[in-house]
């Protein structure tokens, strides 16, 4: 597995955990032993006050009955009131307990007896629908009613109620002195404390509108929890707040005091720790971070600096200097990687070295090499030989579309690698510029290297096949010519015989001749007679007709007689431009030559180098030889029936390494394969046995290659003309 | 560039946490504004106020249950309420008030007084407004945005009045009722009053009003009453004040048969009165002893919530924001709040189903309710 941290990255972020964690383990901890100390604290102390709250609610209560008894001992028991002076007394009790808002007193059958403050009105009504009448009638005890507004005062009311007499005595406590109460305790400014009655009605509060409109939280957890007895401290969230409600349930009235207290409020000092600690964490952060970037970037300073010398190594840059570095530890790899640098820069060197030389051997191998892949994707290639044109190998492109030329439709690379036998491709012919070259291609696919591929050979063989043909054309030229000699030697004699014999013939019939007239005279006619006689049957023409046949044979002979017979040849030194030049100007004078074509129509185009070298040979007969090449040209050009195409020879005389090559090209209709392969044969001519007897060019050939060792030969495309070149070697 | 692309993409994971916090802070926050506030005005204070309490208890309860499921919707109902004191200067500044809270509407208020003073406002901010109690005969009858769970007083004041003259032989009515509150009161005592006329009764009827305010006005009303020679007396108050009148009744001697208005039929009458209003007659929609499964359910829950038992007042004030409910729930696309209520064809109601009329009053059929051992007992169906 790749392992791609940053080193830098790691170690800021491990000294910045080091850094933080130990404070925020501890400020967890702190905070966590504090928050819950302060929780414990808040909640004891409010539930102090809750129950303090409840004593002095209780006190309040006690009063009412202590006075309520202390009537009904004043009255009942001692009869130190009289009736009649009950309702003023109570009216007194009033005045002096402002406790009560009313006391009435119910007579047997419930109805109202006395009552104070005064009220005709309530006198003499029926109280008997209220429930501590019932309560107190059958228990005989103390009854304290639930909380109802008074229609009188508009606050909570209390009806205590003790049996009085055969009836009751009922004491109307108002209990707007119990917000007083709760008023009185502050806790805060976001802290109140309250009371509800048994049923969860506020019956004191800071806000006095829970209680007039008898506000009922009864449903509330802390509340509900107190109406069930708890007595203690509970945090709640109440429309969204978190609060902290204490509760304590007072005996005798069932009624709970609760003190109500914001989380937030009593938790500030625990939050103002929060934000200390978090101050110093953030702080503390803050500096670890820096200190971690500052240590760091010293630390990594010299790591960053090896790094770029690294990199300046990785890019080939040897000889950078590993010195100067400060730490032991980076000094001590510094050393190490010089060492691993000479090993490699040597090796490397040696690399460099032998794969120039494999490259140089590749480059000199005279064929063009290019490997491709399973697919003929060109992957690596050498230096293209001149022959084969320009030629631009692109790496990774398929190699048939890169050369197109080399490789023809039919030839599948992928499916010879696939194969994994190489194949032969047999000189194919590539037209590159206006010249026709030949090559030969071998494909090798892979030996068993684990790659799929090829290694392709192109050879450029123009020259060998060149060379094949012309020694074919020797060889077949040679034996022609031997044929020819031979079969002329043995003709010779005969026809030897044949021309003197005519001779003789002729001189034989002639009348100047003495033994003629002798023999005719003999013969018994004259010899006047034997002429008109041999003239009235033309023999005479006849054989006069036999004596030049016989001559045109001989002359034949003699030149099939010369194919072979190395004759005495005046070779001494020429000029081959002045050769060529008398060789026009003969053409041009050529008599035989105007019947059929005038040479006058004919562009020439010279093309000769300049400095040319004499040439050793026989001037008479390299001139035969230019004077039939031009004639041919001039008979070939004749044939050509482009009338908007000018008949142009082109003559041009170069140097070569070992001849000086002199070329006849013309623009006339040039000749098919068949027919450029033979046109050196004896006797083999296009022309019809009227116009040549297919001996010139072949005794042109015989006396460039047999009388001057040079070299003959003919190139040629149907449709845009022929090239015969003739090389004749330099003169040592 | 290495390090600026570093310093690229540290900058979006530190603003895509500062988004994700906005979103979640802006998420938190809308949660909080979105809540659908119902108005609740009644008459909390004074001597009105236990007909007011009683009806924001059974709003609150109707709220923390609809609350409990969910939400309307999913949307949590936030209960505003506000004291109108019966005053009439304070209805107005408590409707305002609830209004700029944003209320969809207000259920309230809880007398005829009240809700007659706040006609006018919501009329003009397009508020609907249903009360469960108040419903006197001036309310009806108008192309408003007001609603009203109970029948006018009409009809229970005159059906018995018709009960006390062809069922009891009664002729000769001295009505009292409470000034305070005249627009009910006194057209109830009229309405109740009227079949004695057609009935060919006597002529002399005796209608007065009182003003719980002054010195003593019971026992003056209640010796005046007994002067007039009626044969029943019709009392048209509130709880209390009922009490104390047939409390003053009763005690000078005076045994007619006793008539009151809804209004009274309270547990304070019993409390209040004593032996005194044993006998009086209602006719009034609410049954306490109806076995409705859905009253007693409510019941339960009530005494569970409050320590106490619903009066009328908690039981209207829940079928009106039940209806209320009922309306915001149903989808009717492009209708106001008043024209969804109005298309309800049928409500049902805690103790019986019921419908509006056109104008937005409710109609239903009521229960002769007579006072016996101290509790109201419903002895027929009118």
């Amino acid at each position: 597995m790749m392992f791609k941290q940053s080193l830098k990255r790691l170690l800021t972020v491990n000294f910045i955990i080091a850094a933080i964690l130990p404070i925020v383990f501890l400020g967890f901890i702190s905070l966590n032993i504090l928050n819950k100390s302060i929780k414990a604290e808040v909640f004891s102390k409010n539930l102090l006050l809750a129950k303090a709250v409840a004593g002095e609610v209780e006190r309040f209560l006690k009063e009412p009955e202590r006075i309520l008894v202390q009537i009904k001992e004043m009255i009942e028991t001692e009869k130190l009131i009289s009736l009649d002076n009950i309702d003023s007394y109570l009216v007194s009790i009033l005045r002096h307990y402002h406790t009560f808002e009313m006391i009435r007193v119910l007579d047997a059958r419930g109805k109202v007896s006395h009552i104070a403050p005064f009220e005709q009105d309530m006198v003499g009504i029926d109280m008997t629908g209220h429930p501590f009448y019932g309560a107190v009638k059958q228990t005989g005890r103390p009854f304290w009613s639930r909380t109802f507004i008074s229609i009188y005062s508009g606050y909570p009311t209390l009806a205590l109620a003790l049996p009085f007499k055969n009836g009751v005595l009922v004491g109307y406590l108002n209990l707007k002195s119990l917000s007083s109460i709760t008023d009185r305790i502050g806790i805060g400014s976001h802290g109140h404390a309250s009371i509800v009655d048994k049923n969860g009605t506020y019956i004191a509060h800071p806000v006095r509108e829970y209680v007039v409109q008898q506000v009922n939280v009864g449903h509330l957890g802390v509340i509900k929890e107190g109406l069930g007895g708890f007595t203690g401290s509970m945090e709640f969230s109440h429309k969204g707040n978190l609060q902290i409600g204490s509760v304590t349930r007072m005996a005798d009235s069932g009624w709970v005091v609760a003190v109500f207290q914001f989380s937030k409020a009593a938790f500030a000092p625990l939050r103002k720790i929060w934000v200390v600690i978090g101050t110093g964490g953030v702080l503390a952060t803050a500096l670890g971070i820096c200190l971690a970037i500052f240590n760091i970037r010293k630390a990594l300073i010299p790591l960053s600096r090896f790094t770029e010398k690294t990199k300046q190594v990785a890019q080939g840059n040897y000889n950078y200097g590993f010195e100067g570095e400060t730490y032991l530890e980076v000094r001590a790899v510094s050393e190490n990687f010089k060492q691993m640098i000479e090993a490699v820069k040597s090796r490397e060197e040696a690399l460099i070295n032998a794969r120039n030389y494999t490259r140089m051997v590749f480059n000199s191998l005279g064929s063009f090499f290019v490997s491709v892949d399973a697919l003929g994707n060109i992957m690596d290639w050498n230096a293209a030989p001149g022959a084969m044109g320009d030629i631009v190998p692109v790496e990774g492109e398929k190699v048939d579309r890169c050369l197109p030329r080399f490789f023809t439709r039919n030839l599948d690379i992928a499916a010879v690698i696939r194969e994994g036998e190489p194949r032969h491709v047999d000189q194919f012919k590539v037209v590159i510029g206006d010249e026709i070259r030949y090559f030969e291609m071998d494909i090798v696919p892979f030996a068993d290297t684990g790659i799929k591929g090829a290694v392709i050979r192109i050879d450029h063989v123009t020259e060998k096949v060149k060379m094949r043909e012309i020694m074919t054309q020797t060889e077949k030229m040679m034996s022609v010519g031997g044929l020819a000699a031979g079969m002329a030697h043995e003709i010779n004699n005969p026809l030897a015989g044949i021309i003197q014999s005519m001779q003789v013939i002729r001189s034989r019939i002639v009348r100047s001749m003495p033994k003629n007239v002798e023999a005719a005279e003999k013969c018994g006619i004259t010899m006047d007679q034997i002429r008109l006689y041999m003239e009235m049957r033309n023999i005479p023409f006849m054989l006069k007709s036999v004596g030049e046949a016989g001559q045109r044979a001989a002359k034949i002979v003699a030149n099939m007689l010369s194919f072979y017979s190395k004759s005495q040849s005046k070779t001494e030194l020429n000029d081959m431009k002045q050769l060529v030049e008398t060789s026009v100007e003969l053409a041009e004078s050529d008599y035989s030559l105007k019947e059929t074509y005038d040479f006058h129509k004919v562009t020439i185009v010279r093309e000769y180098e300049g400095n040319l070298p004499l040439v050793a040979c026989d001037g008479i007969k390299m001139q035969q030889v230019f004077l039939n090449l031009i004639t041919n040209s001039a008979h070939a050009m004749a044939l050509q029936t482009d009338p908007s195409r000018k008949n142009t020879l082109t003559l041009s005389i170069k140097k070569t390494e070992r001849h000086v090559v002199i070329q006849v090209e013309d623009n006339g209709p040039g000749m098919d394969e068949s027919v450029r392969k033979r046109v050196f044969e004896p006797f083999f001519t296009t022309k019809g046995t009227q116009t040549g007897t297919g001996l010139g060019l072949c005794v042109a050939y015989f006396i460039v290659t047999e009388d001057h060792n040079g070299l003959m030969t003919v190139e040629s495309t149907p449709g845009r003309g022929s090239k015969f070149c003739v090389g004749l070697p330099l003169v040592d | 560039m290495g390090s600026s692309k570093t310093r690229k993409i540290r900058l979006h994971g530190i603003t895509r946490t500062v988004l994700c916090c906005l979103m979640l802070i802006c998420a938190i926050g809308c949660d909080r504004e979105k809540s659908l506030k119902i108005g609740f005005a009644g008459s909390l204070t004074g001597r009105f106020s236990a007909l007011g309490i009683d009806g924001r208890d059974g709003v609150v309860l109707a709220i923390e249950e609809m609350n409990q499921k969910g939400g309307l919707n999913g949307i949590p109902v936030e209960l505003v309420v506000g004291d109108d004191r019966s005053d009439w200067s304070t209805v107005l500044e408590v409707d305002r008030k609830l209004i700029g809270r944003g209320v969809v509407a207000i259920v309230g208020h809880m007398t005829s007084v009240t809700t007659l003073a706040a006609l006018p406002l919501v009329n003009r901010e397009t508020i609907v407004m249903i009360s469960p109690t108040a419903s006197s005969e001036e309310l009806s009858g108008r192309e408003d945005y007001f609603f009203r769970v109970v029948n006018s007083n009409r009809y229970e004041a005159e059906k018995l009045g018709a009960h006390a003259v062809e069922k009891m032989g009664l002729k000769k009515p001295a009505c009292l009722f409470d000034l305070t509150n005249r627009s009910f009161a006194e057209s109830w005592c009229s309405y109740f009053a009227a079949p004695f006329g057609d009935a060919g009764g006597d002529r002399n009827i005796t209608i007065t009003g009182f003003d719980p305010e002054e010195d003593s006005p019971y026992l003056g009303r209640a010796r005046e009453l007994l002067l007039h020679g009626a044969d029943c007396l019709v009392i048209s108050a509130n709880a209390v004040d009922t009490a104390m009148i047939c409390q003053q009744f009763r005690k000078l001697g005076g045994d007619l048969p006793i008539f009151s208005s809804g209004w009274a039929l309270t547990k304070e009458l019993v409390l209040q009165g004593g032996a005194s209003v044993e006998g009086v007659m209602f006719l009034h929609k609410f049954d306490r002893m109806s076995q409705e499964p859905l009253y007693l359910d409510f019941k339960k829950a009530f005494v569970k919530r409050f320590a106490r038992e619903p009066d009328f007042g908690a039981v209207n004030a829940y079928d009106a924001v039940q209806v209320l409910f009922t309306a915001l729930t149903q989808g009717y696309d492009g209708q106001d709040l008043r024209d969804r209520i109005k298309n309800i064809e049928e409500f049902r109601g805690l103790q019986f189903a019921f419908k509006f009329d056109e104008f937005g009053e409710a109609l239903h059929s009521s229960n002769l309710i007579v006072v016996q051992n101290g509790r109201f007992v419903t002895i027929d169906r009118l």
